[in-house]
């Protein structure tokens, strides 16, 4: 039984139950609603990064599903690194800035951890290295601090240069 | 047209609290301290009691929160670890016998952390400890003992260790720094300068406190090795003699290359003309002390 899904945009996409149920916020709904077949509104996720996440499920969807046990907060569970990103992930997520916080969000709200954690893996080995001004650039921040915030700042965080 | 500010929005920052500890969550220590740089917004996020808490179970381990007095936020309890991190006092050691007979504890206010063991005399020489949470790169580890007396003869065969405990770390062979105490510190070889940064060098004497300088030891220079790794440390002589006349202070690692970092940090030129005297002495202290290192890898491998 396909499922329907309807984007933010009105865009509707019809996939494989197996598909939609990576999702847990969908997987949970399936299972409350039965399968009415009606669309399923996502009103917080736009066309184009629905077909996104669609096509991450797709490749996924044999993957076994995560115990419940693995706590989303547990801290083994924030043990792994961030440079295990497997090669079809790390091309999946060659996407532009604006592109990649969308998916984070959408991944979020749809409940989809595995893709929740690649999306904060790329942004976090962006970081990586980098200085205060080079991170500003990349993301767009505004330093917004006055030359003594600034100055305060950087020698409360001296010790951690080489923690 | 759309000014390129908005359609290059800064969505990081929009991001909710939550998401964004998701993602710092990932990084080490140091590049949290830089993205904390970068804003307000993120100066404040990366103050995350939540964060800490994570940043503090996963290098220290889960056991370490437990330690959380009620004075320590959760960074500044990841703070004080990672200032002690690199060390490890007498009375953190794990010494068979030290029951007040064979070993005891002392206070001793010559040393650096004031709680020093002292051996009185005992066969089985076991002593051992564990430094959580050390950074990949290499160390010098160096134990702080003080010979005393007519003991020393009685210890050249003890062996110092320190060595890289990673499930990882069997399938590599970089991992494990020794020397024995031989005849130190009579043999010439041994006559380090002590090694202890803002000391300047001073003569060796049999009774002071001094630093038994192991070789260098790299930690996790293996392809996808953690951040940080467990570094365990030992002086064992199980042999069926009887040996006295020893105290220790600790054991600590020292990076490979902190002498370079001093150097940077005293590029800047605000220091007075007599600082900039004072630090090029230090630093000399220093880079002998690292060379001599070397001699002294030489002279092991010599021995074996």
């Amino acid at each position: 039984m396909p499922v329907v899904l309807q984007a933010s945009d009105n865009q509707q996409f019809t996939i494989e139950k197996a598909v939609a149920e990576r999702s847990m916020l969908l997987k949970n709904m399936l299972e409350d609603v039965g399968e009415a077949g009606e669309p399923i509104p996502l009103p917080n996720v736009a066309g184009s990064i629905l077909k996104k996440v669609i096509e991450y499920c797709e490749h996924h969807k044999e993957d076994p599903v995560p115990s419940a046990e693995e706590d989303k907060d547990a801290f083994e569970s924030s043990r792994r690194k961030a440079d295990d990103i497997d090669e079809w992930d790390a091309q999946f997520i060659k996407v532009g800035n604006e592109e990649l916080f969308e998916i984070i969000l959408a991944a979020n709200y749809l409940d989809i951890k595995p893709l929740l954690d690649l999306g904060c893996k790329t942004v976090a080995n962006m970081i990586k290295g980098k200085t205060p001004e080079q991170i500003r650039e990349m993301f767009n921040i505004e330093n917004d601090f006055t030359p003594e915030e600034e100055d305060q700042i950087r020698r409360e965080n001296e010790w951690a240069a080489d923690a | 047209m759309a000014p390129i500010s908005i359609l290059e929005r800064d969505r990081f920052s929009t991001l909710p609290q939550e998401l964004s500890i998701q993602i710092i969550k990932f990084l080490s220590c140091s590049d949290v301290g830089r993205l904390a740089q970068t804003s307000r917004h993120f100066s404040v996020v990366t103050r995350d009691e939540y964060l800490w808490n994570l940043m503090t179970a996963w290098r220290f381990g889960k056991d370490a929160l437990s330690a959380q007095g009620p004075i320590h936020s959760p960074k500044e309890l990841y703070q004080t670890l990672s200032a002690d991190g690199l060390s490890l006092r007498a009375d953190k050691l794990s010494i068979v016998w030290n029951d007040g007979r064979y070993w005891q504890m002392e206070e001793d206010l010559s040393s650096q952390s004031g709680l020093v063991a002292t051996l009185r005399s005992v066969c089985w020489f076991d002593v051992r400890g564990q430094i959580n949470g050390v950074p990949r790169g290499k160390y010098i580890p160096i134990w702080r003992i003080k010979l005393v007396g007519r003991g020393p003869h009685t210890l050249s065969g003890v062996t110092f260790k320190a060595s890289t405990i990673s499930e990882e770390a069997a399938a590599h062979d970089s991992t494990a720094s020794t020397r024995i105490l031989g005849n130190f510190p009579d043999d010439p070889s041994y006559s380090l300068p002590t090694f202890v940064p803002g000391e300047a060098s001073r003569p060796l004497r049999p009774t002071d406190w001094t630093d038994f300088v192991l070789p260098e030891l790299s930690v996790g220079d293996w392809e996808g090795a953690p951040p940080y790794l467990k570094v365990e440390v030992e002086a064992i002589d199980h042999a069926d003699t009887w040996k006295f006349g020893l105290k220790i202070d600790g054991v600590r690692l020292v990076r490979v290359g902190e002498e370079e970092r001093i150097a940077q940090e005293s590029q800047p030129n605000e220091g007075s003309a007599d600082e900039e005297g004072v630090v090029p002495l230090l630093l000399r202290g220093l880079r002998t002390g690292v060379a001599q290192v070397g001699g002294v890898m030489r002279d092991a491998l010599g021995l074996i």
